[in-house]
């Protein structure tokens, strides 16, 4: 399996620095158990040791490179624990190693070790910070450094204080170094050491309030715990002085990352409110467009009502007269003209109802009235259409059934309904009316045997100049409008209609009033007006 | 003809074809009928002529149907109004009706719903509010 180079080069980093150890080792081992007496100090070992050290930042530094961009503010954060993290080798192990009057030379290969854990632990604050996914492998490599930093330094200490013994436990821990290196490297999450995991935030977290603290106090620390007067003031007050920069560095990052946010956050409000306002604003429009479009309707409507008054007039007037001057051929031609003055009428009286229904003005007039009575006088005037179309129609009722309702809308509602049943609905079908009560409503159901209203269409149904597939397919005569004004009228009422189809089988409309309809309206309000 | 026992009508509309087929409908009811084409022409027919009834359309030019009620009603006139319009909401009845009017008669009518309503008014039987 082919890894990209990136994820590799650590790991084979890694193994050039074990490799440079084992020497080290086996010259250190030769000494202690062959030869039985002291390595000389320094030897090529510490060489070999010390010179692992790089390969071992490198390989941190390439993984941290490969795990996103460093932000400043990651570096600041590595700066200033790495800061307090030095001070603190400084007091306790360099400056002893190289300020105990032992030779320069040794001196300074004494102050290597502790200057090499310094930058590990430089290395593991840029992967702490780096933006990558925290899985397996990347916990396996940072926990065996902490491990080996650790180990590093209580080595040294333990070294400088004279009380580190061979074969002790410590010895183990860099066992456990190793291991841990080898487990990540082999681990199968190893590929995804690059994925990005989350952005990185400098909020001002409890943690980095508690970081920068903690730097803030190492010096005064050191100076309280360390009372030997041969420390260098100099380096204590540069290194006071590097971590104080730092960690002010790092609070004004933090301040100009929460203005921009808080900027970032005030333009997106802004920009918010300025769509909200653009879409009110468009929204007025159609608004005033719907209303002009509904006067408009209004008007026209009204204005057909005129030229038809003088059309159904004189055809009345033609009609009545019985002086049998017409021709039989004139008569019938005069029907025609009389049916279809009649139709765009009603069309008309429907485009006026419907503009008043979008005005919000329906106008429902209530009174004690029987629906029994009301339903019949329907059938009675649908039986016609009924015969013409071989429907056969069926009222069913029971006595009477008083409800406060505006008569002269639901008779108009259930003709509607009635007209469609028949309408849609083949020869020798049939359309039933049924009237009954239930609790405090009135129910009208209009069932007929037709061809059904498919799922998808039933939801625009009650949608104005909506018509079903079928209907424009069958060439069924309809404006869209019947339903669109049942509608309206029950609404008017208070009450519900809906619709139980399906394809082939057949429509019921079910329609519930309230039967002491509260009149929902403001045509009291009007009359007064 | 006997001149004195046909009711004297003003019909106020501006729609000849309107005023015309009106005349006809009443004429074979044994009217008289004087036509006038806007409601200033109408007010002045009515206050010079005091007839049994009154037919004005409700949009007229110069003054409209309700403010030519409203006038009559100011005269101290009693004479009854029978209104027409094509306009049907039920407020614009309630106008109409406020402004003087004794019936209020949607337009298109029939011929039919016309004779009836111009005989109960004539007789003396005013109803208040005729359907459309």
């Amino acid at each position: 399996m082919a890894l990209h180079r990136r994820w590799t080069l650590p790991f084979w980093l890694l193994a050039g620095n074990l490799v440079l150890w084992a020497i080290g080792d086996t010259i250190w081992d030769i000494y202690t158990f062959l030869l039985h007496q002291d390595a000389p100090y320094p030897s090529v070992a510490d060489f070999a040791f010390t010179g692992g050290y790089p390969l071992l930042f490198i390989a941190m530094l390439v993984l941290v490179r490969g795990r996103g961009r460093p932000r400043l503010g990651d570096l600041l954060d590595g700066a200033i624990i790495g800061g307090g993290f030095a001070l603190v080798l400084w007091v306790f192990l360099i400056h002893p190693a190289v300020g105990n009057g032992a030779p320069l030379f040794s001196g300074l290969v004494s102050a290597m070790y502790p200057a090499m854990d310094g930058l590990i632990l430089l290395g593991l604050t840029q992967l702490a910070f780096s933006k990558g996914t925290r899985n397996a492998s990347y916990n396996l490599f940072f926990g065996a450094f902490l491990i080996l930093l650790t180990a590093d330094v209580a080595y040294s200490y333990l070294v400088t204080s004279g009380a580190y013994v061979p074969g002790s436990l410590l010895d183990a821990g860099w066992m456990v170094v190793f291991a841990g290196w080898a487990i990540a490297a082999l681990h199968p999450s190893m590929r995804h050491l690059g994925d990005v995991q989350r952005a990185p935030t400098h909020k001002f977290s409890l943690w980095r309030l508690g970081t920068l603290t903690a730097a803030l106090l190492v010096v005064p620390i050191l100076l309280e715990v360390n009372t030997s007067s041969t420390l260098d003031r100099r380096v204590l007050a540069g290194g006071a002085a590097f971590v104080t920069l730092t960690a002010l560095a790092r609070l004004a990052l933090m301040w100009r990352e929460r203005e921009l946010v808080e900027r970032r956050l005030w333009d997106s409000e802004r920009r918010l409110r300025q769509l909200f306002q653009e879409s009110e604003e468009h929204n007025d429009e159609l608004r005033e467009l719907d209303t002009l479009k509904d006067e408009l309707l209004a008007l026209v409507s009204h204005e057909l009502r005129t030229p038809l008054t003088s059309i159904r007039g004189y055809l009345e007037l033609v009609l009545e007269d019985t002086s049998q001057t017409l021709s039989a051929d004139h008569r019938e031609f005069l029907d025609v003209v009389d049916r279809n003055s009649n139709r765009l009428l009603r069309l008309v009286n429907d485009l006026l109802l419907l503009a008043r229904v979008q005005a919000g003005r329906l106008e429902v007039e209530t009174r004690p009235v029987d629906l029994n009575r009301i339903a019949a006088e329907s059938v009675a005037a649908a039986r016609p259409a009924g015969d013409r179309g071989m429907v056969t129609l069926s009222l069913h009722t029971r006595d009477r059934l008083i409800a406060t309702v505006d008569p002269e809308r639901v008779a108009q509602l259930i003709d509607n309904l009635l007209s469609n049943a028949i309408k849609f609905t083949p020869p020798g079908g049939g359309v039933d009316l049924i009237v009954s009560e239930e609790g405090e409503s009135a129910v009208i159901e209009v069932a007929d045997t037709g061809m059904g209203i498919s799922v998808g269409e039933q939801d625009q149904l009650f949608t104005r100049f909506f018509r079903t597939r079928s209907a424009t397919v069958a060439g069924i005569q309809g404006t869209g409008l019947g339903l669109a004004i049942s509608k309206a009228i029950v609404e008017g009422h208070g009450g519900e209609i809906g619709v139980q189809s399906e394809e082939g089988v057949g429509t019921t409309f079910r329609v519930e009033l309230p039967r002491g309809a509260r009149a929902l309206v403001e045509q009291v309000a009007g009359a007064v007006r | 003809m006997n001149a004195v026992a046909k009711p004297l009508v003003v019909l106020a509309d501006d729609d000849p074809d309107i005023r015309m087929l009106i005349e006809r409908i009443l004429e074979l009811e044994g009217c008289a009928i004087l036509p006038a084409g806007d409601g200033a022409a109408a007010l002045a027919l009515i206050r010079e002529h005091a007839p049994a009834l009154a037919i004005v359309d409700v949009a007229m030019p110069v003054m409209s149907g309700t403010e030519v009620a409203t006038q009559v009603r100011a005269d101290g006139s009693q004479i009854p109004i029978l209104m027409l319009s094509a306009r049907a909401q039920q407020s614009d009845v309630a106008a109409g009706l406020a402004s003087g009017a004794d019936v209020y008669l949607c337009k298109p009518f029939t011929a039919e719903e016309l004779r009836q309503n111009v005989q109960s008014l004539l007789s003396g039987v005013t109803r208040s509010e005729a359907g459309s």
